[in-house]
């Protein structure tokens, strides 16, 4: 775009020219003529009549014009036009952008959206059949258990999976005597922990109370992280749960119950 | 216009509309792009915040690369439905950008559109940074491309730019505009370009363009949309009673009282005859685990604190009495006894084994008058000791640690029903020594009634097994 105030502009001005800078100068010829431009009269096209109409009387002394000159002024004026149009399309373009966009977004009618879009998920499944992990009774100071479940992401994302507890309670702080360790490896299935191997790195999970676990692994900020799967294709984990009732737990422990629910969530990356 | 060229023109028609067009094209996509941007960036100069959304999970509405303008508002002004930028609850120091569900208790409960369920952790509402107000589609993709590096993503657009203004130079100026020495100034000559100012400002397009983009990068922040799936396993693990708490216990116990319970005021009977016991305020088991030597006890508050028996029976005359202690009372009180009433101050009442205020023991029964017998030594001295006390055909025996220290002939006492009691009942004026107290302070241990007369062996041999 030309730039305003340029040194030759202000001579130009202070000799008497003045311009219509956007859509070309599109006034009759007798304005024109009025206004100084009486020298150009004969030869400038306007918007209304873009083809030359002849020359009226060109004043005596001024040089006469090449032939293509006609031309020449009209490539300008659209060259002009079409510098200055940009503008104004920009504006009203970036507006409908904007306001069919955030209409569509943030529209209040637009809630409650069906979640069956299929543009990159995050999903997570295990193999227990919805069957509990442990269901252990009449546990005795110095018991232990151990099971297996294999944990399988099938995002098309890549994402973090960790572990966390939900609904976690106990009664008489039977929690804080049971010790609990959780390793992450390949191989072994909720049915048996037959072929479990830890994975050569970052294969404890968790080591600790079950009370611990249940109150500083409360979500997925806290949870323990396990892996990562790719997103590829489907990736599977076993995870070993060993636990142990400690042999100083104290009579207050018996009878006692303590449950929880194991949780693993996967957030894309 | 025709398409026909002539030699004084510097282009022919179509080279000309061509490159006006192209260059046209690329002004309004650049001017575009520079309203989207303002509209973008513009409103954070009143405190809105203007963030790239960096994930997908709430396609299709929004999705990765849009920029979305979030407007501060009360949260009793928020309503389900809402977009909600807010702090990551998962992620600390991120941002998220999902629509809310519900508001509960625990906080806002936001979901992401392209998320089967609700995020799995509640957002605090004071975390909330503002509602979305505002969608600019894809701006904020360069700072998605190579992997979210933002030096790449800046230099990327930056060169698009670049490219987009090298564009509008094929405007036709130049030789067209210069034809016209009459013309008003634009169409007259400008001053040549020489290599070197050409190089000046085009250094400084560049530069003014790779800056523009950094300082858009970061007023723009972006925030984090997560995708999510869970999957969870329940798990549940109890007690019973820990058996590797209690001792052997004789066959001939009429009850035992081990004082291994859980919490609870019930108190098992260990021989296994259900006569369950029962804790009264002030009577307290001591905690301990099946380690070695851990073993829980029970300790009385020497106020209120006693056990009491459910069993109502005629008072036999063939039984032993047995229960460690340890205590330091200067104050006496009643160790176990029987008596007519279950758990206030009796009446009627004798086999009762009482500590003295000097910590001697005693043992008494009543028939027609009180007999009774009575250690030398003080026991009140804070260590646990082993009392056992036996009648039968033969007389009475009272051993404490499993070795007799006293006895007496007296083979009977008074005939009448009642229960046995631990802890706490009446000791009469006419009793020697009586004690201050009738409530014993301090602690019991595997207190045990048995039908039949212990035989030394016997006593001295649960000494030696402990307590």
């Amino acid at each position: 775009m030309p730039t305003p105030g340029r040194p030759a502009e202000k001579a130009e001005r202070a000799a008497g020219y003045s311009r219509i800078p956007i859509f070309g100068d599109t006034r009759p010829l007798t304005a024109l003529a009025t206004r100084g431009y009486r020298h150009l009269i004969g030869t400038v096209p306007t918007f209304a009549s873009p083809s030359p109409t002849g020359t009226i009387g060109a004043p005596e002394g001024l040089p006469e014009r090449p032939p293509d000159m006609s031309r020449t002024i009209s490539r300008a004026r659209w060259t002009r036009r079409a510098r200055w149009a940009a503008l104004p399309v920009a504006v009203i373009a970036s507006g409908a952008i904007i306001s069919t966009a955030s209409y569509s977004a943030f529209s209040a009618t637009t809630s409650n959206p069906t979640s069956n879009w299929s543009t990159g998920t995050v999903q997570l499944s295990d193999d227990d059949s919805d069957v509990a992990l442990f269901s252990a009774s009449g546990l005795k100071p110095g018991d232990t258990g151990s099971k297996c479940i294999t944990v399988t992401s099938k995002g098309t994302l890549p994402s973090a999976v960790r572990l966390y507890g939900t609904s976690a309670t106990t009664t008489n702080s039977l929690s804080s005597y049971l010790d609990l360790r959780i390793v992450q490896g390949t191989g072994g299935s909720s049915a048996s922990c037959d072929g479990f191997t830890p994975a050569t790195q970052d294969s404890q999970v968790w080591s600790g109370t079950l009370a611990d676990f249940a109150s500083q692994r409360t979500g997925y900020a806290t949870g323990s992280p396990t892996w990562s799967p790719s997103g590829t294709a489907p990736e599977s984990r076993s995870f070993q749960f060993t636990y142990t009732l400690s042999s100083a737990t104290p009579n207050t422990g018996q009878d006692s119950r303590a449950a929880i629910a194991f949780t693993w969530e996967a957030q894309t990356r | 216009m025709t398409t026909t060229t002539t030699p004084q023109d510097g282009r022919t028609a179509f080279s000309f509309w061509g490159a006006l067009c192209v260059a046209t094209c690329a002004r309004v996509v650049l001017t575009t792009a520079v309203c989207l941007l303002l509209w973008a960036a513009v409103p954070a100069l009143w405190g809105w915040s203007p963030t790239t959304v960096v994930s997908g999970s709430m396609a299709p509405r929004i999705v990765a690369g849009d920029v979305v303008v979030a407007m501060p508002l009360d949260a009793d002004l928020l309503v389900p439905g809402q977009v909600l930028l807010v702090d990551d609850p998962d992620r600390p120091g991120e941002l998220r950008l999902h629509r809310l569900v519900e508001t509960t208790d625990d906080g806002l409960r936001l979901q992401g559109d392209a998320n089967a369920s609700a995020d799995s952790s509640p957002v605090p509402v004071e975390d909330v940074h503002g509602v979305g107000v505002l969608l600019v589609p894809a701006v904020g993709s360069p700072m998605l491309w190579h992997g979210g590096d933002r030096v790449a993503g800046g230099l990327l657009a930056s060169l698009v730019v670049l490219a987009l203004i090298a564009l509008t130079r094929l405007e036709p100026r130049g030789d067209e505009e210069v034809v016209d020495p009459l013309g008003p100034s634009r169409h007259r000559a400008r001053a040549p370009v020489t290599t070197r100012t050409w190089a000046a400002r085009a250094s400084g397009t560049v530069l003014a363009v790779v800056g523009g983009v950094a300082v858009l990068m970061l007023v723009v922040g972006s925030s984090h949309s997560a995708f999510a799936g869970t999957t969870s396993t329940a798990s549940s693990l109890a007690t019973s009673r820990f058996a590797c708490l209690d001792r052997p216990v004789a066959a001939q116990a009429h009850f035992a009282y081990q004082y291994n319970d859980g919490v609870g005021t019930s108190l098992r009977d260990s021989s296994g005859n259900g006569r369950t016991g029962t804790l009264t305020q002030g009577a307290v088991i001591q905690s301990g685990s099946c380690a070695s030597g851990a073993s829980p006890w029970l300790t009385l508050d020497g106020v209120t604190g006693q056990v009491t028996t459910s069993e109502r029976l005629r008072a036999p005359q063939v039984f032993s009495i047995e229960t460690w202690f340890r205590t330091t009372t200067t104050a006496g009180g009643k160790l176990v006894g029987f008596g007519n009433s279950q758990a206030g101050a009796s009446t009627q009442y004798d086999r009762h084994l009482y500590l003295t205020n000097r910590g001697t023991l005693v043992f008494g029964v009543y028939s027609g008058q009180q007999y009774t017998m009575s250690s030398t030594a003080s026991y009140a001295d804070g260590a646990w000791h082993l009392a056992t006390v036996t009648l039968d055909g033969s007389g009475m025996v009272l051993y404490v640690d499993g070795a007799q220290v006293a006895s007496s002939p007296q083979n009977a006492a008074e005939d009448f029903l009642g229960w046995w009691r631990i802890g706490y009942d009446t000791v009469g004026g006419v009793w020697p020594e009586t004690p201050s107290s009738p409530h014993y302070r301090g602690d019991l241990e595997n207190t045990s009634v048995y039908d039949v007369a212990l035989s030394a062996a016997d006593v001295a041999a649960h000494h030696a097994a402990g307590r």
